[in-house]
């Protein structure tokens, strides 16, 4: 039963901890977009 | 200052730099991005349900006890690693073929899930092999293709850090191509070589309960769909990083 639980627990952290990492990524990209068109304006 | 075109760029910065649009029309973020949600959502609810199934639904097994249940997402996991690798196989076909940038973003998305989900793989099952064979891990044929195939995947991302530009995306998609071939070489190993792996037998005599294939059925449909949504999600950040890349090298 603890091989189950530990299982489960471990596919709960890797698919959560990828999905979170893509949306860390993106935010990142959105962020230095922003910059950039600040920077383009600026000139 | 006058704005035209792809992200707001100003004109005569747009035409110093080769402009990125979208790799596909349909990877537009207005019409994408409330596709994609309810892709997530529906993926999390079954995902819920699978997760229920399991664990209540499928009946005990009799020999090994309720470990079996790692089946019911191990499996699954499985079959989403080969089909992110044959993925990554056909867009490698497509971009040595056409050479479009958009293949080998989506060959690069397919491999780094496929990855993810090969993972899961070599974690679960061990868990469930110390239950049933009393070791983590043995040399047997197909554990030893499937470590064999996440490797040549993991060295497909490294090469991907490694290379620039074009060189770069050519590398890859050979690798991409020939990594892909130990897929069916996974497949038959336990008929090829005699191995520990358990088969999969549904439908006949001593094969899976009517429940147990339902559950696994309803799991393995919950893992598509979460394939599809994270799929989508690197494919539009790839495409969004194309977008930046773009602007800084418009504005220098």
């Amino acid at each position: 039963m603890e091989n189950l639980i530990i299982a489960y627990v471990l596919i709960a952290i890797v698919l959560t901890g990828y999905s979170v990492t893509l949306v860390r990524r993106r935010q990142a990209v959105e962020r230095e977009r922003i910059r950039l068109q600040a920077k383009d304006e600026q000139e | 200052m006058a704005r035209s075109g792809a992200m707001g760029l100003t004109s005569a910065k747009q035409e110093r730099a080769k402009p990125v649009g979208l790799y596909w029309k349909y990877l537009d973020d207005a019409v994408i991005a409330p596709i994609n949600r309810v892709i997530g959502v529906i993926a999390l609810l079954n995902i819920a349900v699978a997760l229920l199934m399991a664990l209540f639904y499928a009946p005990r097994e009799t020999t090994m006890g309720d470990v079996q249940r790692i089946f019911y997402f191990h499996v699954p996991s499985a079959w989403i690693g080969f089909l992110a690798f044959f993925v990554v196989f056909l867009a490698s076909l497509m971009y040595l073929l056409r050479r479009e940038r958009k293949w080998d973003a989506l060959a690069l998305s397919a491999a780094e899930i496929g990855v993810v989900f090969t993972t899961l793989v070599l974690l679960t099952g061990p868990l469930w092999a110390k239950a049933a064979w009393g070791a983590f891990w043995v040399w047997d044929a197909r554990l030893t293709t499937t470590l064999i195939l996440w490797l040549i995947y993991i060295g497909y991302l490294m090469l991907r850090g490694s290379a620039e530009g074009e060189r770069r995306a050519r590398f890859s998609a050979v690798l991409g191509i020939v990594g892909f071939l130990d897929v069916p070489i996974i497949y038959i190993s336990v008929t090829i070589w005699r191995t520990m792996h358990p088969t999969l037998i549904v439908g006949e005599a001593g094969g899976l309960a009517p429940q147990m294939t339902q559950t696994l059925m309803v799991a393995l449909l919950s893992f598509t769909l979460l394939f599809a949504f994270l799929l989508i999600q690197r494919v539009r950040l790839e495409q969004a990083r194309d977008q930046v890349n773009f602007l800084r090298e418009a504005i220098g």
